[in-house]
């Protein structure tokens, strides 16, 4: 079995710090705006039906703050990862087809109020995504390294401790 | 910290998927929790979100009208319509909404798309378009501009009173 170099460890560290605390920001930020903001910007994609935009403007913030908290934290960082790759693609799939059919949209409402500089529709943001899809796959391949709450759980239940 | 850390073993793909739908169950579960109220009254649907669908600018009514899939009705007052409306428009005095229903559904079908002119409030936007769906028609948009943009695209605009051969259908 290989053993984690620390710059590695460390880099994963930056990693889900990233990542997680991208996500926390977005998840709250969009859940203190008004519920209408991330509404009416997944109906401008003009993909989906005003009632299933309000769903998934109800849902997706609490989904992008519980799998960037597990990410953050390295606790079910693994899954966390998956879920945040699964909606990176999404989010990509959406943004490419509102390109392709020359759609308008100035804000993409992804990042919600606090990070809204990183909010870009057209292919900047899709190479934006890209970039946080490939940050997303290095945990979901390596998972979330030794410096996490699973590793402490793990070394603490190890016999003899700390092995 | 040195170049050996503690050697940890990485989730198991089972285990990792199974985390997946756990964070996702959870997710949903705070998301009802949290918006039960609404979801139970069904007024979880942003008010603004749906009337911003009616909405329908005056380019996209020139193709609609000019593949003669719309009809306009002409919510303002008599004056202006008569001063100059879009040709075929047809006048409609919503104080007697009932009765002008009445007639116009007589031979009005039901598939057409009506293209609302001069009801420009939200919430106005909102209870008209409930109750042209309870009547049948489906497809109600407002227009979101004015008769000089419908000219200034080179829309047909007539002026006088011209209702009378529809008016007579009706009857």
């Amino acid at each position: 079995m290989r053993v984690p170099r620390t710059s590695w460890t460390a880099t994963l560290l930056m990693i889900r710090l990233a990542l997680g605390g991208m996500f926390i920001t977005v998840g709250l930020s969009k859940l203190m705006s008004p519920p209408d903001a991330f509404s009416r910007a997944i109906l401008s994609y003009d993909l989906v039906s005003p009632m299933a935009a309000s769903l998934a403007a109800l849902y997706l913030p609490w989904l992008e703050l519980a799998a960037g908290l597990c990410v953050l934290v390295g606790w079910s960082g693994r899954g966390g990862a998956i879920v945040l790759s699964s909606l990176i693609a999404l989010f990509t799939v959406v943004k490419l087809s509102s390109v392709v059919r020359g759609l308008t949209i100035s804000e993409c409402g992804c990042y919600g109020s606090e990070l809204a500089w990183l909010d870009l529709a057209d292919w900047r943001g899709i190479l934006l995504n890209l970039l946080w899809l490939v940050l997303c796959f290095v945990l979901v391949v390596t998972d979330v390294g030794p410096w996490s709450i699973r590793a402490s759980i793990l070394a603490r239940n190890s016999y003899p401790p700390g092995k | 910290m040195n170049d050996t850390d503690r050697v940890v073993d990485r989730t198991p793909w089972r285990i990792a998927v199974a985390q997946a739908l756990a964070i996702c169950g959870v997710a949903a579960a705070v998301a009802v929790g949290v918006n039960w109220t609404e979801l139970r009254t069904g007024n979880f649907v942003p008010l603004e979100s749906s009337l911003e669908r009616v909405g329908i600018e005056v380019s996209s009514l020139l193709k609609e009208y000019g593949r003669g899939r719309a009809v306009v009705i002409d919510t303002r007052s008599r004056a202006d319509y008569e001063h100059g409306h879009i040709a075929g428009a047809i006048h409609f005095d919503l104080a007697q909404f009932p009765r002008q229903m009445n007639q116009l559904s007589r031979w009005l079908p039901r598939q057409q798309h009506l293209v609302v002119i001069g009801i420009d409030h939200p919430l106005q936007r909102f209870s008209y378009q409930k109750m042209w769906h309870s009547l049948g028609y489906s497809q109600v948009s407002f227009l979101d501009g004015t008769i000089e943009q419908w000219s200034n695209v080179d829309g047909p605009v007539v002026s006088g009173w011209d209702m009378g051969p529809l008016l007579e259908a009706g009857r």
